[in-house]
Parts: structure tokens; C-alpha cells; sequence
């Protein structure tokens, strides 16, 4: 008889904005969270930092999901960094995040696997409440593969399938 | 020790933003516009003030009559005479408040000390402005408040107390005088205001329409709560015995007042004059008592810039401009042009990495290479305990 397996905790990797959500007392020595050992965090200098290529970087290397903590929206620390990172991240900036039904057609990244965080310097707690919501969102996320052939259409709807909005339908992948 | 208490003031800040943001969508969080609001009142303040205008009379014999006449018989005379002096104090609050906000958030040093500065500056020429309005109404309180001052310039037959009023004695020449001063200011605050903004790219200078409608009427609620009122009309034989006092621009004659009363006697007023001057220029230099290092300004790597101008476009503090690409390296995309950082006014921030696509600029701190190792390692070592785990997840 088998007993049941233990779901295998999702890879996630952040990106925190060393400005906005303190986490430091939550971090063990390896840069992981303490409540969550799944969630690796990389301190950057500003959620603008962030490039898009490396959010698709760490998916392709094998992480379930990548999230970008910046300070709250209008409030950056160097006023607009979370607004770029926010835009590159929906596909309305350039360089943008090739998500898949989005600018980044079927062979983009998964949107249900990436997502933003505003959060001030005390919400520490709340941020760490979402990403154990992120990271449950995460378990039996089914790997959609894109299909064969690469989709012609790229004009699909950006903001339904965002990450902005993970309530919201899976991406249509229009057919080859 | 100074460090620390501007880090408790920024969890303050923080948390009263997370407070504003129980209420406020995040972008209509009114804490996040305060310099905004504060540019807003400023010209808010000026379009009442030009109605004033049109009717004060500065004389001595006139104008006590000339705003009596414009607060009782002009249509909604009071209510502009309300609105001129709430947003004038609204003005005051949302100027200190964005002053704190920027000190305890540590947003004053390096690159933004122009900004601390010019605004250090604003902030005294705005309460200059607000208690020089009051002269103009010409009751006991601007009489006492001219008396006041003189006394903290050194006293009424100095050169400087005589300067203050054109002359050994009050005159109509003395009314005349504040009311050009009252209206210079304004003029000398935009010279400021531009300097307050020179080094920021696209900056906010209005908050979003609801929260201006909120604010405006919050005022207008105040200004038919409290009607504003002039005190009995000056006499300059008798020295008046008590004013009321706007707390808001006259703590400093308050403060006096009441050292004065307490022991000090008549040095209080000069003593917290020099006091004041004191704390400004302390405020004036704060930014280079605390300077810090310029180690990780970003670097172009000339060779891989092709002169596509985000960086340019997305730097917030205007480090960043466009050169003739230097005829030793050869030039890629078609623009000739390739990027240059102005280092002093570098923040630092590696906004312009994250959007440069061809990995031409960089922070010696944080470059980009770190930050692929470290996902590399994560994902690697992911790998192994994931491995260790299937091995565990072998039914026992």
C-alpha cells in the first residue's frame, strides 16, 4: 500500500526591494524564509532593478514561481521603479516579460507563475500571509507546455491572464 | 544614534502609510502626494489671494476698513478671506509634512541634497509669507506681531527694527512695505520650486482630482466653521495687551512670548530669533553632515551601448544622458549615441539596469552576473534536496 506522497513545496524565487517590506527577521542564514523554506529571496536595490530576462531565467532553471516585493505604487523609494518593473512585468514597458497568451505568445512564462507585491516597510507579516497563498496557489500548478508550433496571433488580452489578476481565467492559446 | 532615530522615524512614516492604505487604493494614498498638496495649496493660496488684492487698500487709515468692507459687504468676501488663510495653513501642514516625510525616509542626502535644500529654504519663505499676512489686516494682532518682531531684530530704533518699518515710526510706507513682501515671496518661492524639481524627471507636482476635491473641501468646511475675524483695529498710541494667536505660523512669537513671561525677559525674543536661524542653517547643511559614499554609481560598458535611450528615459534623477558616441568605439544601432552617468547625481538605484535589454550598464555592487549565479544556485540546490526528497517519499 502506498501511503500519500507529500506534495513537494513549490521552488519560488523573490526579488525584495531592500526599501520596501523588512523581512530580515524572518530570514535564515541561507536566504530563505523561516515560515516558508521554499522561498529563496535576492535582495535588490529597488524593484526596478529587476529584469525581465531574469524572471525568465529562473523559471527556465527550473523555479515554480517568481515573485518582485516593491514599495507600494507612486511611494518608490526612487519614484518609479515599481511602476516599470509592474508595466515590464504586464508587457506594456520595454524591455517586457514574455508571458505566454500575452506579448510573449505560447512559449512565454506561465503568468500564474509570477507576481508583484507592493508592500510598505511594516507588512512584513502580510507579505509573508500572500506568499504562503502564492505558494498554495503554486502546488499542482499544472506545467502547461506550449504547443508545438508557435502562435501567430500575439494581440491576446494582457490584462485578463496577468498576474494582477491570478482569480482570472487561463490564458487562451489560440489554436496552430 | 542619528541614524537610528531617522530609522524609527521611517517604520513611523511606514506605518501610517500601511494605515493610509487600510482606507486609499495605493494610488490615492493623500501620503504619498504631500509635496503634491503642498504645490497645490501654494497656488491655491495665490488665486484667493489675487481677489484680496483687488480690494485691500495699504494705508493706515484704510485698510482695518478696506478688509472689514471686503469680509462683510462683498459677495462670499468672507469665505474667500477663509479659504485664503485655511490654505494657507493647510499649506503649512502638508510643507512640514512632506519635509518630515523626506527626512525620515531618507530621501534628502546625495543626489537630492538641491531638492533638501531648495526646500529648506521654501519652508522658511513659507512661514515668512503666512505671519506677513497678517501685518496687512492692520488690527492689534499685526500690530503686536510688527512690535514682536522688531524686538527679535534687536529692537525698535535699531537700523535693522527701523528697516523692518521703513522709518523711526510706523507709517502708511510701513504697509505698503509688507504687502510687497507678502506678494514677493510667492515669486521668490517659484524661483525655488524650480530649483526643487530641476534634478527630478517627470515630477508630481498635483495630487490625483479626488483627492484635490477631498482636500478642497475640508477647507471650505473649515473656513464656514471657523470665521475668520479681525481683532479690534490697531491703535498706535497703546501697545495691545494679548492677541489670538495662529498656531500655525505664530508659535515662534507665542514661544517668545512666553519665555519672556518665564524668566527670560526681553532676550527671549531675540534668542529664539537666533534660535530659529540656527536650526535653519543646521537643516540647510543636514545633507552634507550625512553624506554618503558614491561606491556604486553605474557603469556603461561602452561597448555593448547601442543609443536606445531607456536608460535616459527611465532614470528618475536625470543621471543619465546622451553623448556622440567617442570615435574609439565602434558605435552599435543606429543612433550614434551612446550613454554617460553623471556620477553625483547617480542614486544608485540600478533602475537604469533593469532597463537596459542589451546589458550595457551596470552596478559594481549588484552586477548582473551575481544575480544569474545566485538563481543558478538556487535552482541547483533545489535540485539536489528535491532528489534527497523522492528518496524520503518512498513508501515506508
Amino acid at each position: 500500500m502506498f501511503e500519500q506522497t507529500e506534495v513537494k513545496p513549490p521552488l519560488i524565487i523573490g526579488f525584495l526591494c531592500e526599501w520596501a517590506a523588512q523581512l530580515d527577521e524572518y530570514l535564515n542564514d541561507d536566504g530563505t524564509l523561516a515560515p516558508l523554506p521554499n522561498v529563496h529571496i535576492i535582495k535588490i536595490p529597488c524593484s526596478g532593478y529587476v529584469k525581465p530576462a531574469w524572471v525568465e531565467k529562473s523559471i527556465q532553471e527550473g523555479a515554480d514561481g517568481v515573485w518582485v516585493c516593491g514599495c507600494p505604487m507612486v511611494d518608490c523609494h526612487y519614484r518609479e521603479g515599481n511602476i516599470f518593473i509592474r508595466d515590464r512585468m504586464t508587457g506594456e514597458r520595454n524591455p517586457y516579460l514574455r508571458l505566454k497568451g500575452g506579448r510573449g505568445g505560447a512559449r512565454g512564462v506561465d503568468p500564474h507563475r509570477v507576481r508583484g507585491f507592493w508592500k510598505a516597510g511594516v507588512s512584513g507579516p502580510e507579505l509573508i500571509q500572500e506568499l504562503k497563498e502564492f505558494s498554495e496557489a503554486l502546488v499542482g500548478h499544472p506545467i502547461v507546455l506550449g504547443p508545438v508550433k508557435p502562435v501567430r496571433r500575439h494581440d491576446g488580452p494582457v490584462l485578463d491572464s496577468s498576474p494582477w489578476n491570478p482569480t482570472g481565467p487561463e490564458p487562451e492559446l489560440s489554436p496552430p | 544614534m542619528y541614524n537610528r532615530a531617522v530609522n524609527r522615524g521611517w517604520k513611523i512614516w511606514s506605518w501610517v502609510d500601511n494605515a493610509f492604505n487600510k482606507i486609499y487604493p495605493q494610488d490615492y494614498n493623500p501620503m504619498y502626494y504631500l509635496g503634491g498638496v503642498s504645490n497645490l495649496f501654494f497656488w491655491f493660496v495665490i488665486g484667493t489671494g489675487i481677489v484680496l488684492f483687488l480690494y485691500y487698500k495699504p494705508s493706515l487709515e484704510e485698510a482695518y476698513g478696506s478688509v472689514d468692507y471686503l469680509t462683510q459687504q462683498v459677495p462670499y468676501g468672507q469665505a474667500v478671506r477663509g479659504l485664503h488663510r485655511y490654505g494657507a495653513d493647510a499649506m503649512l501642514i502638508f510643507v512640514v509634512l512632506h519635509w518630515l516625510r523626506v527626512w525620515w525616509t531618507d530621501r534628502y542626502r546625495k543626489f537630492r541634497s538641491l531638492a533638501w535644500i531648495s526646500g529648506v529654504v521654501l519652508l522658511v519663505l513659507t512661514l515668512l509669507m503666512g505671519v506677513s499676512g497678517y501685518l496687512l489686516v492692520w488690527d492689534e494682532r499685526s500690530l503686536l506681531l510688527i512690535r514682536m518682531t522688531q524686538w527679535m531684530v534687536g529692537g525698535e530704533q535699531t537700523w535693522l527694527g527701523r528697516l523692518l518699518v521703513g522709518g523711526d515710526r510706523i507709517t502708511d510706507y510701513t504697509l505698503t512695505r509688507f504687502l510687497f513682501f507678502h506678494l514677493g515671496v510667492p515669486f521668490l518661492m517659484l524661483l525655488f520650486l524650480w530649483m526643487h524639481y530641476i534634478r527630478i524627471n517627470r515630477p508630481v507636482v498635483y495630487p490625483p482630482a479626488l483627492l484635490t476635491l477631498q482636500l478642497f473641501g475640508i477647507v471650505f468646511v473649515a473656513c464656514y466653521l471657523f470665521p475668520t475675524v479681525s481683532m479690534p483695529r490697531a491703535n498706535l498710541e497703546r501697545l495691545p495687551e494679548g492677541m489670538l494667536v495662529d498656531w500655525f505660523f505664530q508659535w515662534g512669537y507665542a514661544g517668545a512670548w512666553w519665555l519672556q513671561q518665564n524668566g527670560l525677559g526681553s532676550v527671549a525674543y531675540p534668542f529664539v530669533a537666533l534660535g530659529l536661524i540656527a536650526v535653519s542653517g543646521l537643516f540647510f547643511a543636514l545633507p552634507y553632515l550625512t553624506q554618503g559614499s558614491y561606491l556604486n554609481v553605474v557603469k556603461v560598458i561602452p561597448e555593448k551601448c547601442t543609443g536606445c535611450e531607456y536608460c535616459a528615459i527611465d532614470c528618475h534623477a536625470n543621471a543619465i544622458r546622451m553623448i556622440p558616441t567617442p570615435a574609439n568605439i565602434k558605435s552599435k544601432g543606429g543612433k550614434k549615441v551612446i550613454a554617460e552617468i553623471l556620477p553625483t547625481r547617480c542614486a544608485e538605484c540600478g533602475i537604469c539596469v533593469g532597463a537596459c535589454p542589451f546589458g550595457a550598464i551596470e552596478l559594481p555592487m549588484y552586477p548582473e552576473e551575481a544575480v544569474l549565479t545566485r538563481i543558478r544556485a538556487i535552482t541547483t540546490g533545489a535540485r539536489q534536496t528535491v532528489a534527497v526528497g523522492n528518496d524520503r517519499a518512498v513508501p515506508s
